[in-house]
């Protein structure tokens, strides 16, 4: 199946792309999809912590609602999803 | 004996006798109250009573630099501004970048106090030690941009230039004080304060070298301070696109304000008014306070939006009179920030009066007949342009907007929901249900609704505190530790206010231990972390038993917004509502103040014993100065 990624703010520069569809397996879940796309270190650096687990400052929606409102990072995906993902913003 | 860091003076001046004097004070001072705002609240705590007018001559206005203007470093170009505030009649203070911290340092003084009023208007001449009461009758009805450049010409090219414009003078209870066109001391009404007192301008030069302690020490620090913070993304990211880089994220997360707070996505109109968008066609250049290696003020260069003579819109601008009112004409964003600039009111309440009104409208509460034929219809930007315009200048309706948010609502009963306020003040462009560390700041900030009294959001995103135990934040929509946060980091954001020292550098990794670090090289203390953290606090503590005098019932006033309390549908914070009243709790215990009233315990540990919280005894609200 193949689902969308949007990358926010600093995360473009760091996945080189404001917007990818990417390809995963039936049954993938959000955890999945991020393996996938971190093929860099760099890029796992931005999305991961030292202990491997997703960094709480990232914020990601599924279809623009946040995923703690399903199974957070094990939330299942679909074909057509659209994934946001977004570094810590300090604006104030 | 003070080592570094204060010239231990503050300049005082009674502009109803035109009688100029010095304080002084020492080092036990000094280590207690620390500066900026801490100085500050305890200035106005001391000489405010609870028949204080605001707006009366008894009010007193102070400018306080702290230790960290001694030091020309990145993160110093700050000064604090407080007083009893108009437009809530509670705590007032603003904090902002511009030259007027570290020339005020540079002049020989710490603070300058301000009581009185001028029979006519005056300026303040403040040279080296010195300060002279001038003439201002010139100056009157002038705007900030039209004042700053009459006295840079006529005083001093060099001066740091802290004035008002038509806003201030005409009494708008949310007006600002504009520094050197593009800093502003935007919160509370500080502008009305100075118009009241007949006050147009500070101008301030000094030449002087302030005392460091260890200067060496002190660069070495610096030196691996700043290596650090000039390579963070934060630092980079502010630097190119300033805070507008935040619009299109916070949309998606649904921090942006939208329709009132009443909407759950925006998507296009976020991208027009947001970066990149708005750097490219603005043709954004960076606009840095003294020192500053960010420079997140915005210079707009691009010829079609002139005049731009003012900082360019920021995100709480951007949000407000933006996404708040659905306004996607960056056009007409851009010319009523301008217009407020110049005109000294505060963008952030202009958004939330302009809200309230846009809602009020869309119901039939308010028509054409009560705006003079302008249709507050969402998404109109020239309604605005015009209606900044009305406010600054008390025409018509704008008389009424130009009163705050609370007289609004008293104005047209039944119309709270659409006032998104605390104390009176309006909230920032930060949705409490998108970020749950943003409860406590949101009800129960000292000087009203607020985004900045604590920003306990870093708290979710991960930006912590390890020197005081905070190793590990919780998930946005988490209530764990939301209320301990929100207190803590209220504690450290008026520490940050006393040095007084930007808090943006925080985000570019400039630990509490750094800040610490630098302040004992100014200073020749020895500070612990824990130490600082317990500074804040007894500020805020300050603060809280200020409020409580003045006739605050914490328990009425520190209640979410009826408008935060149903989650959206859709959006970035779907189904998300925060607690708030275990997060207040939870506040309330780690202050150790029982329903916002601190123990007799915690005044005696903050060294605060003469101080005494008198609960109020009826639902009297400190708006009650009306009738003195």
């Amino acid at each position: 199946m193949k689902v969308k990624v949007k990358f926010f703010a600093s995360l473009t520069e760091v996945f080189g792309d404001r917007e990818r569809e990417v390809e995963l397996g039936e049954g993938a879940r959000i955890k999945d999809l991020l393996d996938a796309l971190c093929d860099s270190s760099r890029c796992r650096q931005n999305v991961f912590d030292d202990s491997g687990k997703i960094k709480m400052r990232i914020q990601i929606m599924k279809n623009r609602m946040p995923i703690q409102s399903f199974d957070g990072i094990s939330t299942r995906l679909e074909e057509g999803d659209v994934i946001s993902i977004i570094p810590p913003m300090f604006a104030g | 004996m003070l080592k570094g860091g204060y010239w231990g003076k503050i300049l005082w001046v009674d502009l109803s006798s035109k009688k100029i004097s010095e304080a002084t004070f020492d080092e036990a001072f000094a280590r207690k109250y620390l500066g900026g705002v801490g100085l500050a609240t305890r200035i106005v705590s001391e000489h405010v009573t609870r028949n204080t007018n605001p707006l009366g001559p008894g009010n007193v206005l102070v400018f306080a630099t702290g230790p960290y203007q001694a030091a020309n470093i990145a993160s110093a170009g700050r000064c604090s501004c407080a007083a009893r505030a108009p437009l809530s009649g509670y705590w007032g203070e603003a904090n902002a970048g511009g030259h007027i911290g570290p020339e005020l340092k540079r002049a020989g003084f710490d603070a300058v106090v301000i009581t009185g009023r001028a029979a006519n208007p005056v300026y303040l001449w403040i040279n080296d030690g010195k300060a002279e009461i001038r003439d201002a009758s010139s100056l009157w009805g002038l705007d900030a941009v039209e004042t700053t450049a009459a006295l840079k010409e006529s005083v001093d090219a060099k001066a740091a230039v802290s004035c008002i414009g038509p806003g201030g003078e005409n009494l708008v209870r949310f007006a600002c004080i504009a520094n050197d066109n593009h800093g502003y001391f935007g919160r509370g009404g500080m502008g009305a304060v100075m118009g009241s007192k007949n006050l147009k301008a500070l101008v301030i030069r000094g030449t002087l070298k302030p005392p460091i302690a260890d200067e060496g020490k002190l660069r070495e620090v610096y030196k691996d301070v700043l290596s650090r913070a000039k390579d963070a993304p934060f630092t980079k990211d502010n630097a190119e696109h300033g805070q507008a880089s935040a619009v299109v994220p916070r949309e998606e997360n649904g921090l942006l304000p939208m329709k009132n707070f009443t909407m759950d996505n925006w998507t296009e109109g976020a991208a027009k008014i947001g970066a990149p968008h708005f750097t490219e066609e603005l043709q954004i250049k960076r606009w840095p306070c003294p020192s500053c290696i960010m420079g997140c003020h915005r210079r707009i260069t691009n010829p079609k939006y002139f005049p731009a003579d003012t900082g360019g819109p920021e995100f709480e601008t951007l949000g407000m009179i933006g996404s708040n009112l659905l306004i996607d004409d960056l056009g007409a964003i851009v010319r009523a920030n301008e217009m407020a600039n110049r005109y000294t009111i505060d963008t952030i309440d202009l958004g939330g009066v302009l809200g309230w009104a846009f809602e009020c409208y869309e119901h039939g509460l308010i028509t054409k007949e009560d705006t003079d034929g302008i249709a507050l219809e969402w998404g109109s930007g020239d309604a605005l342009v015009k209606m900044t315009e009305k406010i600054a200048r008390r025409e018509g309706i704008g008389n009424l907007l130009a009163e705050g948010l609370r007289a609004c609502v008293e104005h047209i009963p039944g119309t709270q929901l659409y006032a998104q306020e605390s104390l009176g003040q309006t909230v920032g462009a930060h949705d409490p249900r998108a970020f749950w560390g943003q409860t406590i700041t949101t009800i129960a900030s000292t000087r009203g609704g607020c985004h900045l009294h604590g920003f306990a959001e870093a708290f979710d995103l991960g930006a912590l505190l390890p020197e005081i135990g905070i190793t590990e934040g919780t998930d946005r929509f988490d209530v764990a530790k939301k209320g301990y946060a929100g207190a803590i980091y209220q504690d450290i954001q008026q520490f940050w206010n006393s040095l007084t020292w930007c808090f943006f550098y925080f985000f570019s990794g400039v630990t509490l231990a750094d800040q610490v670090n630098m302040l004992n090289a100014i200073t020749g203390w020895d500070v612990t972390p824990a130490e600082a953290q317990k500074m804040g606090e007894r500020i805020v503590c300050m603060q809280q038993v200020f409020n409580l005098n003045m006739g605050m019932v914490p328990e009425k006033e520190n209640v979410m917004q009826e408008r935060f309390t149903k989650p959206h549908k859709e959006g970035g914070a779907a189904g998300k509502v925060p607690p708030w009243q275990a997060i207040l709790q939870e506040y309330w215990e780690t202050k150790d103040w029982t329903k916002g009233v601190p123990s007799k315990a915690k005044l005696a540990e903050l060294g605060l014993d003469k101080l005494e919280a008198k609960k109020a005894l009826s639902d009297a609200v400190a708006r009650d100065y009306k009738k003195d």
